[in-house]
Parts: structure tokens; sequence; C-alpha cells
């Protein structure tokens, strides 16, 4: 299958209502007689595929109920600071808004309404998800939001290179070391591993958490009192360094590598590894890419020996406005554009590359999976045990700040580990008391 | 006589021998020069031809470091792919910052020609106070911007965006176009102001003409200013009113930046600048001459 | 018309759009800077207390004054570096010769670039794999080769400080020809003819009547420096560590990343409070001719 590259990278922004292809079972979230004919609601959405795909069930859905939908799309980079915006002006402009798993706390009441009687209501069941993907949504004081773009994170390793060597894919982080150490030593200009290690806003931490998780330190208490400095923590932190630092089996650079760096690293063919979302599939579909599908394979994440993947997701909700005046109608279209049938369609539509799943029921699904290689199922083993994702509170994404700012004291300016962890933590108690 | 033929000719050779020394200091001098010229240019282009090369670049040849690559015109034809609604962007781009100068310029006109010319109390503490406005950091301004144009419903318009960039600009045009000013003659002005002309038509007759070079200076920096402004632009503007400069954060996608399209947005952002630029360096020289009359 | 009332008339408009887009705003933030007004609790200013905010910043934060630091060799740098490499190539340029209208016209290409943009550029050409600044450099230097750039505090710093003189060093050149053109050239040879040396020249007469415009130029620079943020956000993103996090981009995180937004005004206060006394030292320097 042959798509083409633009698709792939621009997403977003394809107006209009070209994808007019009703899913019966879709409408079945639609209630009959169209109460609410004529409302019109708003979207604000990041620029992505899934989105663009998004704003093409949309005819269908205004066909049955009567209610319009827009799309307005922001870049990816824009899209925090115009959530801050909107609830600092209180502001009842879009009805319906996607937002980032760490993004979502202060947000909550404030820009995001609890949704809890209306899944009642609709008969939406949370179960229907993995609880990796709900947790970002979920609050002492109710649901804000269905999940509806979530990501997980897959090891993608250089099949070919491998099976040359006579190498396994490693399921611990000691076997990772060992093949990355062996892979790179039997090809020359090829690091082992890449990953991020760059501070830029904490996506040197999205590997480090697997080690922190599978080593059986957590990042707080049950107290909300920061606990990453703790023995399971410095050890995590010292294998996930010394990956960089001791065996050396990073390309030149990571150091400084944002997630995007790293990725790009792998898919250019200088690493035989990466520990990165799976979105990522698409690249290897690019009619230029350099790397090509039969080349990588994909495993969940190492973990230590004796504990199954616990591995850091990254999640996705459409929130409703906690203002908006069409309640009704966005949950409407909520309820139809998040059900399980809408986006299955997107999964094993040819003309779609979108690869995001959140259903359990789609993950499973031999259709989704024989699209893309199954993935999707392998994303599901992953899940079944992932049981720990970082924690919902408003004071995390500073924290997330102090951390991955030790992080990279560590890799690039050789401060020991518990001096780094220790002075993150308390950088975390500070900013916890401000919180609140 | 021959004494002095004798002692004329060792002189001379003697001035010969300084003058070639000399000459040799003054040649190794001019090549050093040249050098030096050369490695300013080279500092000078090589980002941006390497940007220049990146946006020719299909994305295979992005991630490699080479000169040697099949170019390719994709990247434009997909900059201007309705989906990244760049055109709405230039246009957008061109009317905040062509009406922002309209309205700076004869403000700053009027304010530096006070500055400059009349007496009144507290002249020095307001000339100060309009420059210290700008060492206020943009980041203590903007959230209460924020919350005063919601409260306006200005938020997402045009007037939000030049009301902000009239207050980046003005007071830079002010000083730019008081030191214009400043190096004008006054007898011209006391000449008029003799014969009874009035005080705006002295202004508009005798000083604006004479301080074009520094008006236009003036307006073609605020033009700059205000075509790459961002961080206002980033926060203020939502889908209306985005201007260009911030267009660059639209290629900047979940998965990462789209190095190549990054680079055929950034000429297309900056070759109008560069045109402007140079017109502002003829003026900077005629500047020059008009010190150097004085 | 007295002169008074003209010059009234004449300002009235500059001033209250100043005073609109300012103070206000200013006002508004100072206020705001004694009070708790966390985003992450609600969106209404919430208690009044006092300097607490600016306490914070001076005795608990364990980031403040390494910021301080931070800023304070970013400033220096640049403002140095700036001016320096602006006065060498005012001077290079400003007697006519070969190539040189050239690159009179080449040297403000870099000013009309936007400094987000050169951020994002500097950040591609720095990536010691396919970046065409670290290749260069490593085919020049092979000792270079493999050097991390953003990963390095000094050498960040330093990619940092390059950007942001490459792009402001055309602009302060143009100024400072303006200045060494208005220097009347009898000065100078008359020194000369003295006897005196080039250095000599450029050190006790060319210098001292250059020193009104060279003082401006410093002033516009440090604003800029100390104002400096889109190349931060596009290429460094403060780091590695937080080593190249200046006060008005940590200002900016503490607000819009991590929604303090009461200890955000302060830190921006600590900041706009740096830049008033600094300008009132440069301005009663400036303005004492």
């Amino acid at each position: 299958m042959h798509i083409n590259r633009r698709e792939l990278i621009a997403g977003a922004a394809a107006a209009g209502a070209a994808g007019f292809a009703p899913v019966s079972s879709a409408l079945a979230a639609i209630t009959p007689g169209k109460p609410f004919a004529g409302k019109e609601i708003k979207v604000l959405a990041v620029q992505s595929t899934q989105f663009a795909a998004h704003s093409k069930k949309v005819a269908a859905f205004t066909e049955a109920t009567g209610i319009k939908v827009t799309y307005v799309y922001v870049p990816f980079a824009a899209l925090r600071e115009r959530l801050t915006a909107e609830m600092v002006g209180g502001s009842d402009d879009f009805d319906l808004m996607t937002a980032m798993d760490v993004w979502i706390p202060p947000l909550v009441d404030k820009l995001f309404a609890p949704i809890d009687k209306d899944l009642a209501a609709r008969k939406i069941d949370m179960n229907r998800y993995p609880a990796a993907f709900t947790s970002a949504g979920k609050f002492p004081t109710g649901t804000y939001g269905l999940p509806v773009r979530c990501h997980i994170q897959l090891l993608w390793y250089r099949k070919d290179l491998f099976d040359k060597a006579g190498l396994k894919a490693p399921t611990t982080w000691d076997e990772l070391v060992e093949v990355g150490k062996k892979v790179q030593e039997q090809n020359p200009g090829i690091a082992g591993i890449t990953i991020p290690y760059g501070r830029a806003d904490g996506q040197n931490l999205m590997v480090w958490y697997n080690f922190l998780w599978g080593a059986g330190g957590d990042l707080f208490d049950d107290k909300g009192q920061p606990i990453f400095n703790s023995a399971a923590g410095i050890k995590a932190t010292q294998d996930f360094t010394d990956i960089i630092l001791k065996h050396k089996i990073t390309p030149p650079g990571a150091a400084s590598f944002n997630e995007s760096d790293s990725t790009t690293n792998f898919f250019q063919g200088k690493s035989a590894m990466v520990p990165v979302w799976w979105h990522v599939y698409n690249r290897l579909r690019l009619p230029d890419a350099m790397v090509k599908a039969d080349q990588v394979g994909f495993v969940p994440l190492p973990s230590y020996p004796g504990k199954g993947a616990t591995t850091y997701t990254n999640q996705w909700i459409y929130g409703l406005n906690v203002k908006t005046k069409n309640r009704d109608a966005v949950m409407e279209f909520m309820d139809y554009i998040c059900g399980a049938d809408i986006e299955k369609s997107i999964l094993v539509d040819p003309a779609e590359s979108d690869v995001v799943c959140v259903h359990w029921q789609n993950l499973r699904d031999p259709q989704v999976n024989a699209r893309f290689g199954d993935m999707h199922a392998i994303a599901a083993k992953a899940l079944e045990t992932t049981t720990k994702a970082i924690p919902n509170t408003a004071s995390f994404l500073p924290v997330v700040d102090a951390l991955a700012g030790a992080m990279s004291n560590i890799v690039t300016q050789g401060v020991p580990i518990p001096e780094a962890l220790n002075t993150a933590a308390a950088q975390a108690q500070r900013i916890i008391r401000r919180g609140g | 006589m021959t004494v002095i033929a004798h002692q004329a000719s060792v002189a001379a050779a003697a001035a010969i021998r300084r003058r070639t020394s000399r000459q040799r200091k003054r040649a190794f001098l001019r090549v050093a020069e040249q050098l030096v010229l050369v490695l300013l240019a080279v500092i000078i282009l090589f980002p941006i031809v390497w940007m220049v090369m990146t946006a020719f670049k299909s994305p295979r040849d992005v991630y490699v470091y080479t000169m040697w690559f099949q170019p390719t015109l994709e990247n434009f034809s997909e900059v201007f792919n309705p989906r990244w609604r760049i055109r709405e962007k230039i246009i957008n781009s061109i009317v905040i910052s062509v009406t922002t100068v309209i309205i700076a310029m004869p403000i700053a006109v009027f304010a530096a020609y006070a500055f400059s010319r009349l007496a009144f109390p507290m002249k020095r503490a307001m000339f100060q106070w309009i420059l210290l406005t700008q060492f206020i950091p943009a980041v203590t301004i903007v959230l209460p911007f924020y919350v005063m144009f919601r409260q306006l419903g200005l938020l997402d318009t045009y007037a939000a965006l030049i009301i902000v960039d009239l207050a980046i600009v003005l007071p830079y045009a002010i000083w730019t176009i008081k030191g214009f000013i400043d190096a004008i003659p006054l007898e011209t002005e006391e000449a008029a102001i003799v014969d009874g002309a009035g005080r705006f038509r002295v202004l508009w007759d005798i000083v604006v003409p004479m301080a074009r070079p520094g008006i236009l200076t003036a307006a073609i920096f605020c033009f700059i200013i205000t075509w790459n402004e961002f961080l206002f632009g980033y926060l203020l503007s939502r889908q209306n009113v985005v201007p260009l400069s911030v267009g660059i954060v639209g290629f900047v996608l979940e998965r990462g930046p789209v190095w190549e399209l990054i680079a055929a947005t950034g000429i297309i952002i900056t070759i109008p600048m560069f045109f402007f630029a140079m017109m502002i360096q003829r003026h900077f020289t005629k500047g020059m001459n008009l010190g150097a009359v004085r | 018309m007295t002169q008074r009332r003209f010059a009234a008339i004449l300002l009235a408009p500059a001033f209250l759009l100043v005073a609109f887009t300012t103070v206000y705003p200013m006002v508004t933030s100072l206020w705001t800077s004694l009070h708790v007004l966390n985003l992450a609790k609600s969106v209404q200013l919430g208690a009044f207390v006092g300097l607490e905010n600016y306490q914070e910043a001076f005795v608990h934060d364990l980031e403040f004054w390494g910021v301080m630091r931070v800023t304070a060799v970013f400033v220096v740098l640049d403002v140095s570096l700036t001016i320096l490499c602006a006065l060498g190539i005012a001077m290079l340029l400003l007697r006519a010769g070969f190539g040189k209208s050239i690159v009179r016209t080449l040297i403000i290409l870099p000013f009309a670039m936007s400094p987000a943009l050169i951020g994002i550029s500097w950040r591609f050409m720095l990536n010691p794999d396919y970046g065409a600044f670290a290749r260069t450099i490593a085919a020049i230097f092979p000792a270079m080769r493999n050097v991390d750039y953003l990963a390095s505090p000094t050498l960040s710093m330093m990619a940092l400080v390059s950007a942001d003189v490459w792009h402001w060093a055309p602009y302060f050149a143009f100024m400072l020809m303006g200045g060494l053109a208005a220097i009347p050239p009898e000065t100078q040879e008359a020194a000369r003819i003295d006897g005196a040396s080039n250095w000599r020249v450029f050190r006790d007469v060319t210098l001292p009547q250059l020193a009104p415009v060279l003082i401006v130029a410093i002033i516009l620079k440090s604003v800029f420096a100390l104002k400096v943020f889109d190349s931060i956000v596009t290429m460094t993103a403060g780091g590695p560590g937080h080593s190249t996090t200046t006060l008005g981009f940590f200002a900016y995180h503490i607000g819009f990343r991590n929604y303090d937004f009461g200890y955000a005004a302060a830190v921006a206060y600590i900041l706009t409070g740096i830049l008033f006394l600094l300008s009132l030292s440069y301005m009663r320097f400036a303005f004492r001719k």
C-alpha cells in the first residue's frame, strides 16, 4: 500500500465533508428524533490525521442529528497555551476540546466539566478502554472526558540487523543493553539504541518512567509527596542513565535529543532500537522511508526480570467545556465520535493512516491487526500488565520540569544521581506546597 | 654638485625603500581585510544557504549532511496547500504590519519633534519613561493583555495585535526619528517661524521632508519588528488573525518539526524582509551622510 | 499657541497609547504579584500575600539564583560580543573598498530573519548527526566530531549567544557606522599627523567621539538581551538542565507552563526591576552630555 507522504505528515485542516461514509452501527449512539437539530458546536482539536479523519465523520452525524459541528485545529506546540487562555478567559467559544494528560489537572472544573451523569445516561462503559487509557480523565470528583487519542510506547528494533546477528528482541533492560552492545559492535555507524535524553518538556522522562515503575518505584507516595529519590528511584535512574553514560550505546547527540530527534535517528537507520510511541508506525510506510517496514519489528517495552511491562502511555481526551450552552448536543457528538465503530472505520480505511486505537475491542480486532502487522495486539498485551500511569495532580507538570532538569544535569553535567534526585524532590515539595 | 646629486639619490632610495615597506604592509593589510570580508560573508550566508537548500530538499535528504541532492519544489507547493492556511497568514501579517506602521509613524514623528525641539516641563523624564516601557518583559504583560482583550471582545482581532505591536514599536520609532530631527539644523525652521508659518506647517513642510530618511528607516525597522513578532501573536490570536511568524509553529507536529516545510516557510517569511532591510541599509547610509554634514 | 500646549498636542497620542498598553498591564501585574494566583487552583485572584511571592524567589526557589546567574552570563556575553562584532564590522565596512558594498548588503540578511526562525534553524543545524554547523565544524576540527552542542551547558549557551549575535550584530554595525561617519575626519587626521598610531587614534580620538552612539547601542542591546525569549523557546527550551534558562523564559515557564501566575508575576517584576535599575544608570550616563 502506498500512502501519500503529505497525507501522513499533514493531517489536520482537511476541510470539507469529503469522506462521507456513514457507518450504520456508529449511528446507534444517536438519539432518535433529532432533538438537538439546529445546534452548532465547535471543536478545538490538535492538528493530526486522527482529528482530520474525525471531521470527515461529521457529515453523517449532521445528517442524522441536525447538529452542525465545526473543527478548529491548533498545532500541537500551541495547544496548551490556547487551552490555558480559554480557561483564563472563561470562554465558551469551543464546546469540545482535546487535551493531553499532563495538561488536564489544572483544567478540571475550570475548563472541563465532569460527565459521569451523561456517561450513565448514555450507558457508556469506561471498561471498554484499557485502564491505562482512562486514568488521565479520572479524578476524585468525576470523569472528565473520554479517551480519544492514546499512545503506548513500543520497542522498535531493526529486525534485519537482529536476524543477521542471531539476536532476539530484548525483554529485560539487561538484555536490551546486551543486544544493544552487540548490534553496535557489528554495525559500525549504527548505535545500539536511541533514547531522548534532552530536557525538552520532560521528554527525557518518557522512557525513565518505565524503569522507575519496573524497579518498583513511583513518583509520589499516597500523601502526594515525592518518592522518586528512593532506593528504587535511584536504581532506576542509574540503569536508565548507564545506557548513555556507561554503556555508550546511544548515538551522538542523544544527550540533547528530544523525542522527534531520537525517532528520526532510528528511521534514518542510525540506531538499531528506539522506544517510542506506536504512531511512528506510519513513518515506515512513507514511500521514501530509509528504513522499510520489513526491516523493523516491535515488541512491548522491556522491564526488570519477572515483572510485566509497565509502560508509560500518552493520553488525550475529548473534554466538555464547563461553559458550553449545548451540553446535550455535545454529548451526542462525543458519544458518536468516540464510539468503537468510528474508530475502527478509520483504522481500516485505506485512505486513512492513523494508528490510534483506544478500545479493547479494536485493539484485539483481527481486521485492524491485519492492517498494522499485529501492532495493536502486541500493544494490548503490554496494556494488560500496565497498571500505573502518571499522577493526576496539578503540581505534576512543574515537578516534571524539575525532574527533567535533574535528569539532564545527570546526563550532561555528571551530577551524582542521588544529589540530582534529592534536589528535584526538594523542588517538588516546594511546588506541591505552593500548589496546595 | 655630484655630492648633492649623490645625497639626493640616497635620499630617494631611502624614500623608495620606506615606500615599498609601507606598500608591503598596506598590501598585507588589504589582503587580511579581504580575508576577513570573505569570512564575514561566509558566516552570514552559511545558515541562510543551508536553510534555502533544506527548503528544496526532499524529506529524505533533509537529514543528510550534503550539498548534493535532487532539488524539489514540492515543499513550496505543500506549504501553500490550503490545509496549512499560509495564504491567510500572509494576508494577516501584511494587514497587521502595514496598519501598525501607518499608525505609528505620524504619532512617532509628532512625539519625536516635541522631544527634539520643544521645551516643556518633565521633558527628560517623559522621554526616559517612554524608553523605559521597552524594558518591560513581554511575559509580564501578556496575561493582563489577554484578559483585557477578552473583556473588550478584541481577542483574535487585528485590533488587538496592532495595539500591542504599536506599543512595541513606538518607543523605537520615537527614538530613531528624534535622532534624525536632532541632526537637522535649526535655522530653516527658525526662519520659517519668523516668516509666520504655523507650527504644524513647519513640522509638515520643513521637518518631515528633512527627516524623511529617518522616518523611512524607523518605518521599515518597525515593519520588520512587527512582521517577526512572535510571542503576542502566539498568545493573542486564535485562527482568524494568526500571523505568518507564528505559522512556523504549525509545522511542529506532535511527532516533531517538519524541517523542510519550516525552511520553505522561513524563506517566504524572510524574503520581503530582506528587501525592506536593504532599503533601510540605503537610508542608513543617507543618515550617515546627514550626520557627517553636521 | 504656547510651546507647552503644542508639545502636549504632539505628545498626547503617543502617551495615551503607551500608557494604555503598558501602565494598565503593569499595574495589573504588580497587583497579581502580591496575590496568590495559581490557575491550577482557581482562575480568580486569590488571597493577598504581600511580598511572599518575592520571598519565594529569593529564599525558597532552588532554581532562582541559578537562573539569575545564567541571565547575567547571557547578557554580558551577548551584549559585549554583539557590540564588539558590530564595531568590527562597522570599522571594516565604513571605508569604501572592493567587495564591501556586497558585504554591506549581505549583512542585513540576518537582521531580516525572525529570532524564532533563527532559533529553530540553529537547533536543526546543531544536530551532531545531520546538522550543518555540527558537521562543518567537525570537518574542520575532527576533535569536535560527536560533540553534542545542546547537551553541554557551556556550548548551548554559546550557541544561544551566537544566534543572537548573528541576528543583531548587523543592525548595530549600521548604527555604529552612522556614528563613525559623523566623526569629523579632521580630528583623526590631526592625531595622525601628530604621529599617533592607528590604535592610539582609535582609542584616543575615535572611541571617545563614538561613545554616545556606543552607549545607546549598549542600552538597546541590553534590553533585547534581557528580553530574549523566542530563540530560547525554539532552540534550547532552557536546557540542558537550566543552563540557558534566563529570567524572562523562567517567568514564562512558571506562568504558562506551571500556572503559578502570582509567582510568575513576581519573577517578571524582579526582571523589570533589574531592567529599571540598569536603564536608569545607563540613562544618567547617556543623557549627561
